[in-house]
């Protein structure tokens, strides 16, 4: 091997060691945990949109979003603005004549996990989530709840 | 033991106790501080914003590394920035981007031929660092090593002479410890010296800058 290959190999180890310790060195933060139940492929919610308004916990930043279920998937407005995720199947089940969903969403492009976790009572939706980030050197958590209904905001109604 | 010993053992116990406890204080002001300056800041880490925040923070590591490795440029403020911005989360890797640094200026100093490095250094201009490893090179080990430790306290100057490890680790903590270039500069001493091995100078350097990382983690910042 020739000095610069030794001093390339050298250093390269010398930066995977140091990502590896910071890794192990940073804490992880779980996602939202979502009760264990009776859950099923969900069908349920198919054809509903819910337009939402969301608080993020801790600065109360609000949020307005899109919640669309269709075909057994779920896709939330905000976060296809924000990193792509596509469409994810959801799940639900019924406990006490009120219907649970949850749903994990994942962007291809880059390292962020969104949670979902919430309730459908008639046309209402009530929801808490937490969008994980989890890179290399950190994990960062963004807790949020939101509510809203099947009916479109004024301005949405109104198409402006 | 006569009354006069007993009474100098518990003075110097005294003034250690007291030192430590200022040492302390110093750190926890440290790290009350940059919570104060990130509040201040309110850097909120949106779903919008990850991914610019994500590559400022890759930028400005590297710019962090590469800094704080050159003697007599300042680097730590980036890492002290970083560390204000984004609290404890972000610590453990400042604490291993500054080792990273330390041991890239050590290995430079250890690998490189001194001429080359002089030369190499007033080729990109970098003169006063030029003049420090041109002042090093004709001298020999110890005398490398006592310019390492020159500006410390003479307490650790005579440490370095049992324990030259220790000695590395203080004089990376020492105030006056710019007069030959900071962090970078001694580290890179350490490596032209020769007398330092690689194994137990990182270990050194990776306790001697754990501190203030530390105490974030600690007190949770």
């Amino acid at each position: 091997m020739t000095p610069t290959l030794q001093i390339f190999a050298v250093g390269a180890l010398a930066i995977g060691a140091a990502t590896g310790a910071v890794s192990i060195m940073s804490k992880d933060i779980p996602d939202l945990a979502v009760p264990d139940g009776p859950w099923q492929a969900g069908s349920v919610l198919d054809g509903q949109v819910f337009y939402t308004v969301d608080r993020i916990i801790g600065s109360d930043e609000v949020l307005r979003d899109e919640l669309h279920f269709v075909d057994g998937r779920f896709q939330s407005a905000m976060c296809q603005e924000y990193c792509d995720f596509g469409w994810s199947e959801y799940e639900t089940k019924e406990i006490d004549d009120t219907l649970h969903f949850t749903v994990t969403t994942r962007c291809p492009d880059a390292p962020h996990t969104v949670v979902w976790y919430g309730s459908v009572d008639g046309d209402q939706i009530s929801f808490d989530a937490t969008w994980t980030t989890r890179r290399w050197y950190w994990t960062h958590q963004i807790a949020a709840e939101g509510q809203g209904s099947v009916t479109a905001p004024a301005d949405k109604a109104s198409g402006v | 033991m006569s009354a006069l010993p007993k009474q100098l053992m518990s003075s110097s116990t005294a003034s250690i106790l007291l030192r430590f406890v200022v040492l302390l204080a110093i750190v926890i002001a440290a790290t009350w501080s940059a919570h104060l300056v990130r509040e201040a800041l309110n850097l909120q880490i949106m779903p919008e914003n990850e991914q610019d925040v994500h590559k400022a923070i890759m930028a400005g590591t590297v710019a962090f590394v590469g800094l704080l490795a050159m003697p007599f440029v300042p680097g730590a403020e980036i890492g002290l920035a970083m560390l204000a911005a984004f609290g404890a989360a972000i610590a453990p890797l400042v604490y291993v981007a500054t080792v990273l640094a330390l041991c890239l200026s050590y290995t430079i100093g250890r690998v490189l031929p001194t001429t080359a490095l002089v030369r190499f250094l007033y080729g990109i201009r970098m003169h006063r660092v030029a003049d420090l490893v041109a002042r090093a090179a004709p001298l020999s080990h110890e005398e490398r090593i006592a310019m390492l430790l020159e500006g410390a306290p003479p307490r650790i100057v005579a440490l370095s002479l049992r324990r030259r490890y220790v000695a590395l680790a203080l004089a990376l903590n020492i105030p006056g410890n710019a007069l030959i270039g900071g962090g970078g500069g001694i580290a890179l001493l350490a490596g032209l010296s020769g007398l330092f091995a690689p194994l137990p100078t990182v270990l050194a350097f990776a306790i001697a800058v754990s501190p203030v990382p530390l105490a974030m983690v600690l007190l949770g910042t």
